[in-house]
């Protein structure tokens, strides 16, 4: 089969390229709406014009970005739609209804932002009003990326292979087991909480570079207040991320190891040009890290308006060293020392930098927010690098898109009589699978093996009317297994 | 009755702003330049009486408001409803 | 063949692509049209010293910026809706004109960039630099225009397709042929004086409305001014449109016959008749208006040489047979009116006439008028080509029996003989056996026994 090819990019790069510019916009449009509200908010109850007029500044710079995003969004269907059409054609009709649901939400945020920033100054007399409208951009962003991340899930973590049995129903347009597929909450929450945190550090920082520029002290203390405000959001949201990414890894793991084997060995695209852009991500995050614990030490001293007490400061500190700990023993000790060192490079760093601007946090809001769209690149290049690559422009990764059935599967009038057979998973059945997947929903099977009594009967009877729900058979079943101590 | 929030001059910016407050010098230098245009917005927080607002656009963000809602409430019907059906 | 299709539910899919498309079309021609226009006016109000000219851009500019993102975002619906229900359709279109659309997509986004961050924004800071914004301006319009030109060829494609719809696994890119196929510059030039015409018409009937309501003098003069100046170039635009039209209607019929008569005489002609009957109307009242406004000789001149060539084109059109008396009914009817009207626009009285508020209202519905007109095009492009998706190339999954018929009477019967399918009227069910029996032996008739029947069954049960 030909196709079409890119010049000088190829395919895989142009794509990369709108999809990593894309998310670079996108993501931030999405932090920049939950920041907008919160920074209304808090001027609404302190009263305080600043807030609110940085609010109005920051979704001026979204309403602009937003277009751009869009836009960006349709190059990337129309090159992938050229590029990769097999998989374009199969995910977008896997998906249909998704999308369309999606494309509907595209629309309601555009007018909602427009509505929100245009009527800015003709809705004083209805400001709680106006910001609930621009509350509103919150849910419907978050709504937009659950369903982009199922499809975005869909593609490294297939699934359980019942979205082969979804599509052997034939092509409606949804597919209920793609779409909630292993990795799709983990995606969910890691993005969430990374785009708030990229979106309110890209705030602070764009404070940041006014407050080189301004010379009046009004202005300053404008800029000051308003970038530490976002600062604040950011850094709260960015202490989930650690957390949340090493559940994503978990998830991975188990249902997409060829990627989570790309990413931590280091393999493949991971190490394009010879650098490992995955642990060049955890760098940036660990100097992120040190740098804003840095800055909240100093600013805890100064008492500011929004801040973080420096006992709690410490707390996160000795925190996350217990987490990097873990993670050494995880993974590997060498990725602790780097995380270790990186961290407090970054402390010093920051330190210095709010030294050497007489307290202002200009350069550390810039800083941290370079650092953070490098970690959002970083991060979403990463997982794209991480799945297996496509051969001849099929994607190859599990078996859902087997191109032969596929190809044929959509290429072919439907005659439900020539639909592809396609195996089901082969249930376990006896008291062993009966035992490993209903006695493991409040706790582990390792509390079973230890238990140390014998009177089985009752124990059963017990967890029955805690909630487990057993037939009169499986209960028996069980129990007489459990008796017998069979191995399970 | 809603009244214009004046920002009180004496509003804690000594203790709460993040940047040092520079000495006299320079606010008499400050004096001298003119500062942007929406310096002076950054006195007041202008809420206003409700019926001062222009009539067309309060129907508008009502209208589209709910409008929203709805929508939002019909794309979470949907999101329920796709968990629970094939 | 095409891929397996999604069911749509409520209504089928073709209603819910032309709700898409009749969402995104008014917003992304409004604002093309607005930004070729605004840069004019603005450079127009800077040689004049005359601040309502640019008073006048910024608010078109500004209204723009405000209807940008929502029309972006439902533009983006369209391909999101064509590839889920014509995959195939897609597939082998974004195939051919894979280059055009990243190429679009570029000029969108220099569009978006020149038009935020160079045109709007700046636009009090640039007051000093007022030739430099123009040309940001001037920028913002080129790309405008650019997008719009590449869509134009691809819808064009899909009514005169130059070249054969690749299949999906033939990776094409690019086609000149495909791109500058014959139809297109007919319908780039079309929907930009279109777009230009029908935009300044119902702004200028909005304007209208808001003049009335105004209590403030100053602002009245100002509405009042900018009503007169749009609805002006929206009427004066509108005389480009009947010879575009008419070179359209000529490529057509020489290159996509059918569809050609599915517009005159056929299925889709009852659409093409209400809009020529809505321009009509905004002839009438649009004409009425102006001329009872302007006393300006050049204008009134203009517009008298428009609607002279209006009645050329009328003129070279071939006879209708609606009346009774026939051709030469016809062509008295309407030269009696035309010249009734121009007698009408001369003599009446042109003082104060023009203020009254049943004008306004008028303009108004003048404006609207004018708003349908251009929505019925595009739905008449799309039912003339039915049952096809690509003419002759992709025929629609769910093509009826009877729709095949009809292209294949419309392709075998009308060219050559009938004018068009409206002659077809003038015999009875009982006639159609005989007919086509004396028409099959017709030299260069080529029809087989089979189609033949088939000819016969449609005719007997739709004429």
């Amino acid at each position: 089969m030909d196709h079409i090819e890119f010049p000088v990019l190829g395919a895989k790069w142009a794509i990369g390229s709108i999809a990593l510019f894309h998310t670079a916009v996108a993501s931030l449009a999405i932090g920049l709406a939950f920041f907008v509200t919160v920074a209304q908010i808090v001027g609404y109850i302190r009263k305080e014009r600043k807030y609110d007029l940085l609010a109005k500044k920051i979704q001026l710079i979204h309403v602009c970005i937003y277009n751009i995003g869009t836009i960006n969004a349709i190059g990337l269907v129309f090159l992938l739609s050229g590029l990769f059409p097999q998989f374009w054609s199969q995910i977008f009709v896997q998906f249909y209804w998704s999308l369309i649901v999606e494309e509907f939400l595209f629309f309601l945020l555009a007018a909602t932002l427009t509505f929100h920033y245009f009527f800015w100054d003709h809705l004083w007399g209805h400001k709680k009003l106006h910001i609930f409208l621009g509350a509103l951009l919150t849910p419907l962003f978050f709504l937009q990326f659950y369903i982009i991340n199922g499809i975005a899930g869909f593609m490294l973590t297939p699934g359980f292979g019942e979205a082969e049995a979804s599509l052997s129903t034939g092509v409606l347009g949804w597919d209920r087991f793609g779409f909630y597929n292993p990795s799709f909450m983990m995606l969910n929450f890691h993005r969430v909480f990374a785009n708030v945190a990229y979106g309110s550090f890209c705030a602070a920082g764009l404070c940041g570079i006014f407050l080189y520029f301004a010379k009046r002290e009004k202005i300053k203390a404008f800029y000051e207040d308003g970038g530490l405000l976002a600062f604040q959001i950011a850094f709260a949201a960015f202490l989930s991320l650690p957390l949340v990414g090493y559940f994503y890894a978990h998830i991975l793991k188990y249902n997409a190891n060829e990627a989570y084997v790309n990413l931590m060995w280091g393999r493949g695209d991971i190490t394009a040009g010879g650098v490992d852009w995955w642990w060049l991500k955890h760098i940036c995050v660990a100097a992120m890290l040190g740098i804003c614990l840095a800055f909240f030490r100093k600013m805890s001293k100064k008492q500011t308006v929004f801040t973080i007490p420096s006992i709690m400061v410490y707390s996160i500190a000795i925190f996350y060293l217990m987490f990097y700990v873990a993670m050494g023993m995880v993974m590997t000790w060498a990725f602790f020392w780097f995380m270790l060192l990186f961290c407090l490079g970054g402390a010093l760093l920051g330190g210095h930098l709010i030294r050497y601007h007489q307290g202002s946090g200009r350069g550390v809001y810039l800083l941290v927010a370079i650092l953070s769209f490098a970690t959002v690149m970083l991060g979403g290049y990463s997982r794209e690098a991480a799945r297996p690559r496509f051969e001849d422009r099929i994607a190859h990764y599990d078996k859902v898109f087997i191109p032969e059935y596929r190809q044929r599967y959509l290429m072919v009038d439907i005659d439900p009589q020539d639909l592809p057979v396609v195996t089901a998973l082969v249930e376990e059945t006896g008291p062993e699978s009966l035992i490993r997947e209903r006695c493991v929903g409040c706790h582990t099977l390792d509390r079973v093996k230890k238990y140390p009594l014998d009177n089985w009967t009752v124990v059963v009877r017990q967890m029955e009317a805690y909630g487990l729900k057993l037939t009169n058979q499986e209960s028996r079943q069980i129990i007489d297994h459990l008796k017998s101590q069979s191995p399970y | 009755m809603r009244e214009v929030i004046q920002m009180n001059d004496q509003h804690d910016v000594d203790e709460n702003s993040v940047s040092d407050i520079t000495d006299e010098n320079q606010e008499v230098q400050e004096k001298g330049e003119e500062g942007p245009k929406w310096e002076s917005e950054l006195d007041s927080y202008p809420l206003r009486e409700a019926g001062e607002d222009p009539r067309w656009a309060l129907r508008t963000v009502w209208i589209w408001t709910g409008f929203a809602i709805a929508a939002l409430i019909f794309i979470l019907t949907l999101l329920v409803l796709g968990a629970i059906y094939d | 063949m095409d891929l397996p299709v999604i069911e749509t539910p409520v209504a089928p899919r073709w209603v819910w692509m032309e709700e898409v498309t009749y969402s995104h079309i008014p917003i992304a021609t409004l604002i093309t049209a607005f930004l070729v226009l605004a840069p004019i006016f603005e450079y127009i109000g800077y040689r004049l010293k005359d601040d309502r000219y640019d008073r006048l851009a910024r608010s078109m500019v500004f209204f723009c910026m405000i209807l940008y993102s929502p029309g972006a975002a439902l533009g983006t619906g369209i391909p999101m809706f064509i590839i889920g229900l014509w995959p195939e359709f897609w597939s082998r279109w974004a195939n051919l004109f894979f280059w055009p659309l990243v190429i679009q997509f570029i000029f969108f986004l220099l569009d978006v960039f020149f038009l935020f961050f160079c045109y709007y924004l700046p636009w009090d800071r640039m007051k000093d630099r007022k030739r430099l914004h123009i040309f940001f301006g001037v920028m913002t319009a080129v790309f405008g225009i650019l997008i719009q030109l590449v869509w134009d060829s691809l819808g064009s494609y899909m009514s005169t397709p130059s070249v054969p719809l690749p299949a999906v696994n033939e990776p094409v890119a690019w086609s000149a042929a495909a791109f500058f196929n014959p139809g297109f510059p007919f319908l780039f030039f079309h929907r930009f004086f279109g777009n230009i015409s029908y935009t300044m018409l119902l702004t200028g009937g909005v304007f209208a409305i808001k003049y009335l309501r105004q209590k403030n003098p100053s602002e009245k003069a100002y509405y009042g001014f900018v009503t007169d100046f749009t609805f002006t170039i929206g009427f004066i635009t509108i005389f480009f449109m009947p010879f575009i039209g008419w070179g359209f209607a000529k490529i057509l019929q020489q290159n996509s016959p059918v569809i050609f008569h599915s517009i005159m005489g056929g299925h889709a002609s009852r659409y093409f008749i209400f809009k020529m009957g809505l321009i009509a109307f905004m002839l009438l009242f649009a004409g009425g208006y102006l001329f009872a406004r302007h006393r300006n000789r050049f204008i009134i001149g203009l517009m008298t040489g428009g609607i002279i060539s209006t009645y050329l084109v009328l003129h070279w059109h071939p006879a209708l047979d609606w009346l009774p008396g026939g051709v030469t009914a016809w062509r008295a009817t309407y030269t009696v009116i035309i010249i009734a009207f121009f007698v009408f626009l001369w003599v009446m009285n042109r003082g104060g006439l023009y203020d009254r508020t049943l004008w306004r209202w008028a303009m108004f519905v003048t404006g609207l008028a004018a708003f349908f007109a251009f929505a019925l095009g595009g739905f008449t492009r799309s039912r003339a080509r039915q049952p096809y998706n690509v003419y002759e190339q992709l025929v629609k999954v769910e093509v009826l029996p009877h729709e095949e018929d009809r292209f294949f009477l419309y392709k075998k019967c009308i060219r050559c003989h009938h004018k068009s399918p409206k002659d077809l009227e003038r015999y009875e069910p009982k006639d159609w056996q005989n007919r086509v029996e004396i028409e099959r032996k017709r030299p260069g008739a080529d029809i087989d026994e089979k189609e033949a029947e088939r000819i016969i069954k449609y005719l007997e049960e739709y004429y």
